[in-house]
């Protein structure tokens, strides 16, 4: 009963320079607009915060003035061998499309959380109460995403609505969808991004910049030796922040 | 009854040479039992009222004490199968003094923990997709399939001791069914020894595949991780000693003896046994995780996997040596477990143990920090989560005072008490 | 034979077996599914055609480009537009501007106070009643605090009250008024404009770049294109303040600097660079490099806590490029001066000057209207220190009550006013406390302009445009042109106005409606003066000794003083910056350690004004005896988004005039910290 490791023809892939996110959070607020999270008027408690994309604060520890800070923000990591697919008593979450993205189906989630407790990213968020919209801002839910309703766990879908689109629009033109243009279908973290921190594209495509990116000897993945094998690559030229990547045992980080 | 005596209302449906309190009494024991109940419910109503945002769950602690509860019932509740394997299929035969009450108290738990997961799941409605979406992949599927067949085997063999209500008993056609449930108890005490192995390991299974969870997370045999057999033999280890533990307790409360000392000391003798191999085996997983699994999977180190004083190394000694080690040379000391107190004190231990091992295994796998920028997190629950774990406990209590009352489960009662009935000692409680 | 009791439980039997053995209840079981997921109370997705609209933020201070998608004709998301010149991706504000139209924090309606001191909903007729008999009865006493400083609404309220005899129509203080009136200062003739976009290495001192200053959006395209991913940068970027902020965390250095120490640690890089033989054609040079000497690098360190050797780098760093640009700034872009402003662009001078641009002010297309340089000219924190009592005060999107140094004393002053009106689109602190609040459409809802906001490096001029009609809003500028019914020569719409100014531009007005931006080349600057005079009265006045200077920290993401925290971005504020109602307050270890303070410990902070309540945080990245604390919480009106979360900064700052230009400025405050 152990995860399954899934691989496809095309593989779609994000790319995060962590020396150019600044953590302004822009990416995190188009991500609630395009995906229709509830807003919450107390967000304090972070472990009751339905946040699909989180920005977490990075230090090197020193004090200061040999200190130093990063930001990561931190989407669903569509592994590749997946946690939290392999341990749905129902299949509501599956990695079995082209594109690699771990799906989540609602209708189907019967709200257990196991796939939660077996995620290491706390990407996955429950949903504890219904979604309440404050009057009037229901009216700019975006028409792609539905909202989920209480019991059921979500997280990110790199935006899949979006891939359907660019899908759509390659059979209209008569293109092979599963040869998109690099930037022809993008996250909308990644769009919001004005530093340009978030590559997007296909890792398998060597027409698509992210392929390129994630062979760099900057990338690392977070914890890539528990074997998740993720889809989400980040970039640092800055030593301790690749070192943050991972747990690494002390005989391993003085061997450097 | 005895002639002469006051005899309560109901005396008519109280199972034929036993002694029970007066209707009213009785009612009285039922009442904070009620209350509690009561409380309960309404917990458990505001849960599937509002949604699962009243407990004290959140993203880290998606699993707390609710799973933790239903882990440690289903534990303990493994008297039932077990002492159904001994007694039907091995024919260990003074079990069938004990065996009855071993259904009942297994009854307890699992439809106790099916009635904490219909809370805990955030769709009760879609309970059922687990059979009809199944993953075939998942332990919880597995958990799933086991613990509901099993349920209803448990229903099945309960169905026998109520028909042999007195007054039940006298209508021939329930009196054959009643027979005919006997023949078979057998078959069912073995489809429920099967089901119970199973699910029993699919719970440790359920942690031991995390793989992405260090704390949890062992390698294993074929598609079974150690902790699928771990989680077996510890509800084995336990599980007949909380049946002893509920039958003492009900002898407290009652004043009265239902199980001789005999059998109890085959009960803890069992699960000491069983204990013992447990203990070695969590003691060698403990070692291979420490040394080879944390630091080659995950980068950690034992170290890690604790923090301060709620998550502190303590736990895991009081776990494996206070309530793991002691109780085993407790049990298997014959001069030892014949001291009644000992005996007493080890099968409490070895329940806390299995109560603490299954905390660990939910709470502070999800407590410790995978991520390396990331730091511990707490939980509490709170009253709402209490109260429907006290609901439970409530239910258990209400089944088995009536179970007690009206139903014939303790073969060696009337035997036991005979002495002390004809010297007129009050009959106590329930 | 009738339908007795046995006919009837036969036929409830049969039909109860008949049902059971159908799909009828395996159908129904896995509609659960559906249905479970459908409840009334969960919001539907709207239908409809997707649509496009460009246009520019009015409401974001970076002006940056948006691209507004709308579902049915109902806007649902603001995207970004890379085409646009000040565009690219999106500010966490921006992001969030379509979800603000429908913010709880807006008002309704317009709103009459009535006696007893509540406000009471009023039709449109009725509150341009009100308001012309206000303002009627004020006569020539009207002042006038605009929100708005890149819009063409000022030539109106400057028209407006001209017409009425009053010429006091104040701009809510900020880096851009302060950056204008040091360039004229010094000879420019508009606002000095920064080409970004040539130069290869950016030097910001104080200036929050990348989060908060200027078009920081622009900006923060420029800096992501001269960063391929994972590569060595292609330009330099260094950050000196005393705090790791945003823009600190991605530059190649950080150099901490005392709070308000900017001026001293530019005048240092200006000496070394003087030393080496650099020299700037302006008339008074000579004695610039005179006055220079007196900053060597000992004193430098002494005053700003930048070592020699930092600064001896940074000076090298910046003539190893070919194009440098010094950008000189304070962190919440206001209160940091005209000094400091004045010396960087003095250092830029001496640097070649090669990415400075000197970019027209909007001229007036309203006779009556004054020129902007008089509105910038005017400071209205030193206006508020006169304790005025004008008879009647209109705020234009102005929140002074939150916003301004001691915000108490200027919620004094707006109770002292016998009639004050707000053109607010939400429900705002200043708001709260005038007669009358008039609903002002946003951004996304009004036609209105942008032209050249600070920071940008040509001429700008850009329309926002309506996308969704909004029932019960009136754009103030029509109310007030309405109200002046032609006198003046005003012209009886807002519409008209910006035609004018389009046509003043020779832009073509339909296409900027369109969602098209006017831009044009700005010349280089004349010949300028740099003022040493004025810069060591400056720099003399920065030996003040201050035990724990205040250092504010401003995030987009919280919204601006209008706006407050917008709903989808109170989730983007940090675990340990707000927990509840209190916010946090952040200190490094060694100043924490001299204090006896630990993190968690609650505090009260207290300057000359007022004081707040925080806990502390430690965090390394900030300079010794100097407390953090974040802009943009401590709300008392808009809703519950903003409201009862931390302690508004404002509070702490006492504005002072400063050396040598004689402008306010609140940079280097003295707070007082004690543990409760």
């Amino acid at each position: 009963m152990s995860a399954e490791h899934k691989e496809f023809r095309i593989k779609w892939g994000m790319v995060i320079d962590l020396d150019k996110c600044t953590g302004c959070g822009a990416c995190m607020v188009a991500c609630q607009a395009e995906n229709n999270l509830a807003p919450t008027p107390d967000a304090s408690n972070k472990k009751k915060v339905m946040n699909w994309l989180v920005v977490y604060e990075l230090t090197n520890g020193k004090a200061f003035p040999a200190h130093e800070v990063a930001y990561l923000p931190r989407p669903c990591q569509q592994c590749g061998t997946q946690p939290c697919a392999s341990v749905c008593p129902v299949v509501a979450t599956e990695k079995n499309e082209e594109g690699g993205i771990v799906s989540q189906i609602y209708p189907r989630c019967i709200g257990c959380r196991y796939c939660m407790a077996a995620c290491p990213y706390h990407a996955r968020y429950f949903n504890w109460l219904d979604p309440v919209w404050p009057e009037g801002l229901d009216k700019v839910i975006s028409p792609d995403v539905s909202v989920r309703p209480r019991g059921v766990v979500e997280k990110c879908s790199f935006c899949h609505h979006r891939f359907m689109k660019a899908k759509d629009k390659a059979r209209v033109e008569k293109r092979d969808i599963f040869e998109l243009e690099d930037g022809e279908y993008v996250t909308a973290c990644a769009e919001a991004c004005p530093n340009g921190a978030i590559a997007f594209g296909d890792l398998l495509n060597p027409g698509h910049k992210v392929s390129a990116l994630a062979e760099s000897p900057h990338a690392f993945r977070l914890l890539a030796r528990l074997g998740t094998d993720p889809q989400v690559y980040y970039l640092s030229r800055r030593d301790w922040v690749r070192a943050q990547g991972d747990n690494r045992l002390a005989e391993e980080i003085t061997r450097g | 009854m005895l002639k002469g005596k006051f005899l309560p209302l109901d005396s008519e449906l109280l199972p034929e040479g036993s002694e029970r309190c007066s209707l009213s009494k009785f009612i009285l024991w039922l009442l904070p039992i009620g209350l509690l109940l009561l409380w309960g419910l309404y917990a458990a109503f505001k849960v599937l009222a509002n949604g699962l945002g009243v407990t004290g769950l959140d993203d880290y602690f998606g699993f707390g004490l609710w799973i933790t509860f239903d882990l440690a019932v289903i534990a303990l509740g493994a008297g039932a199968f077990f002492t159904g394997l001994l007694r039907y299929i091995l024919n260990i035969d003074p079990l069938k003094n004990i065996i009855n009450l071993a259904v009942i108290v297994g009854f307890i738990c699992y439809s106790g923990a099916m009635l904490i997961l219909v809370l805990d799941i955030g769709q009760p409605l879609r309970a059922w997709f687990g059979y009809w979406h199944a993953n075939v992949h998942s332990m919880l599927t597995e958990v799933i399939f086991c613990i509901t067949c099993y349920c209803a085997v448990l229903v099945i063999e309960y169905i026998p001791l109520i028909l042999e209500q007195r007054q039940l008993d006298r209508i021939p056609l329930i009196r054959h069914l009643a027979h005919n449930f006997h023949v078979f108890m057998p078959l069912f005490a073995g489809i429920g020894a099967f089901l119970s192995t199973f699910h029993q390991g699919s719970l440790g299974g359920m942690y031991g595949v995390m793989f992405g969870r260090p704390y949890a997370f062992r390698e294993g045999f074929f598609i079974w991780p150690w902790t699928f057999f771990l989680f077996v033999l510890s509800a084995v280890g336990s599980g007949p000693l909380f049946t002893v533990l509920i039958a003492s307790l009900m002898e407290k409360i009652t004043g009265r003896k239902l199980v001789s000392w005999e059998v109890k000391s085959i009960m803890g003798k069992i699960a000491g046994t069983m204990l013992s191999v447990y203990i070695v085996f969590k003691l060698l997983d403990t070692w291979w995780w420490m040394t080879d699994t944390l630091p080659s999977r995950a980068g950690l180190t034992f170290d890690q996997m604790f923090y301060g004083w709620i998550y502190g190394k303590w736990l895991m000694f009081l776990e494996i040596i206070i309530c793991g080690l002691l109780p085993c040379v407790i049990l298997l000391k014959k001069s030892l477990r014949e001291r009644v107190r000992l005996f007493y004190a080890a099968a409490l231990l070895d329940c806390l143990g299995i109560v603490i091992n299954r905390y660990v295994m939910t709470v502070q796998t999800l407590a410790q920090p995978v991520l390396p920028f990331d730091s511990w997190a707490t939980y509490v629950p709170n009253w709402v989560e209490w109260a429907a774990s006290i609901l439970v406990i409530a239910y258990g209590a209400f089944l088995l005072s009536l179970s007690y009352r009206y139903l014939p489960i303790f073969p060696q009662e009337a035997a036991l008490n005979r002495d002390c009935g004809s010297l007129g000692l009050p009959g106590r409680g329930s | 034979m009738g339908f007795d009791r046995r006919a009837f439980l036969k036929f409830a039997g049969g039909a109860g077996a008949g049902i059971a053995v159908s799909p009828l209840p395996w159908k129904l079981l896995d509609d659960v599914s559906i249905w479970s997921q459908n409840w009334s109370w969960i919001p539907a997705n709207p239908r409809g055609e997707t649509t496009y609209e460009l246009t520019t933020s009015k409401l974001c201070p970076s002006a940056c480009g948006l691209k507004v998608r709308l579902t049915g004709g109902m806007p649902v998301r603001a995207l970004g537009n890379p085409d646009h010149p000040l565009g690219g991706g999106l500010s966490a504000l921006a992001a969030a501007e379509v979800q603000l139209m429908h913010s709880p924090a807006r008002v309704k309606t317009p709103l009459r106070r009535d006696s007893g001191g509540n406000f009471i909903p009023i039709g449109w007729e009725e509150a341009e009643e009100a308001l012309a008999g206000g303002l009627d009865a004020a006569g020539a006493d009207i002042a006038c605090v605009s929100g708005d400083e890149t819009g063409s609404g000022l030539d109106v309220l400057s028209a407006f009250l001209g017409e009425r005899g009053s010429d006091k129509l104040y701009l809510m203080p900020s880096e851009a008024q302060s950056a204008a009136r040091a360039w004229r200062l010094m000879g420019g003739s508009g606002q000095p404009g920064y080409d970004l976009e040539s130069s290869d290495f950016i030097l910001a001192v104080g200036a929050n770049v990348l989060e908060s200053w200027g078009t920081f959006i622009r900006n923060r395209r420029i800096f992501a294109a001269a960063r391929p991913h994972g590569e060595e940068p292609e330009r330099g970027f260094v950050y000196a303040g005393p705090v790791q902020n945003n823009s600190a965390a991605v530059a190649d250095s950080w150099i901490p600097l005392k709070p308000g120490s900017e001026l001293i640690f530019i005048l240092g890089l200006a000496a070394i660079l003087t030393q080496r033989g650099l020299s700037a054609a302006a008339p008074d040079f000579a004695s610039f490099r005179e006055m220079l000497a007196g900053f060597d690098p000992q004193k430098v360190y002494a005053l700003t806590g930048v070592s020699p050797q930092t600064l001896q780098n940074t000076a090298a760093a910046l003539l190893r490029a070919d194009r440098p640009l010094v950008l000189a700034g304070s962190e919440c872009n206001q209160g940091g001066g005209a000094a400091q402003i004045l010396a960087a662009l003095a250092l830029n001078l001496l640097l070649g000057g090669r990415c400075l641009r000197d970019i027209p002010l909007a001229r007036p297309v309203l006779p009556a209207a004054e020129g902007r340089q008089e509105v910038q000219n005017r400071d209205l924190v030193a206006y508020m220190a006169q304790k005025p009592n004008p008879q009647a005060l209109i705020l234009y999107e102005a929140n002074p009550v939150y916003a301004l140094p001691d915000p108490e004393s200027a919620a004094v002053a707006l109770r002292n006013t016998p009639f004050k009106v707000s053109f607010s689109a939400f429900m705002d602190e200043s708001s709260a406390l005038c007669d009358l609040v008039l609903p002002m459409p946003l951004g996304l809802e009004r036609l209105d302009d942008i032209e050249s906001p600070y920071g940008c490096g040509k001429v700008f001029y850009a329309l926002s445009r309506r996308t969704l009609e909004t029932a019960d809003t009136r754009h103030g500028m029509d109310i007030l042109l309405r109200l002046s019914a032609g006198r003046g020569g005003l012209p009886a719409s807002y519409r008209e106005v910006l035609e004018a100014r389009s046509a003043a531009l020779g832009a073509d007005h339909s296409a900027l409606e369109a969602g098209e931006v006017f831009e044009a080349k700005a010349p280089a600057p004349g010949r300028l003066m740099l003022l040493p005079e004025i810069l060591n009265r400056a720099a003399e006045s920065k030996n003040s000794v201050i035990s724990l200077a205040l250092a504010p920290v401003q995030k987009i993401a919280l919204g601006t003083a209008q706006t407050g925290i917008p709903p989808f971005n109170v989730k983007t504020i940090r675990g340990n910056e707000l927990s509840g109602a209190e916010m946090s307050i952040f200190i490094n270890s060694a100043t924490a350690y001299s204090r006896g303070l630990r993190e968690g410990d609650r505090v009260r902070l207290a300057g000359k004004h007022g004081e707040i309540r925080a806990r502390v945080l430690i965090f390394e990245g900030i300079v010794p005896d100097a407390v953090g604390v974040p802009m943009g919480f401590g709300h008392t009106a808009l809703d519950v988004f903003s409201r009862n979360k931390g302690a508004n900064a404002t509070e702490l700052f006492t504005a002072t005039p400063e050396a040598g230009t004689g402008f306010t400025l609140w940079n280097q405050i003295d707070v007082s910290i004690v543990k409760i």
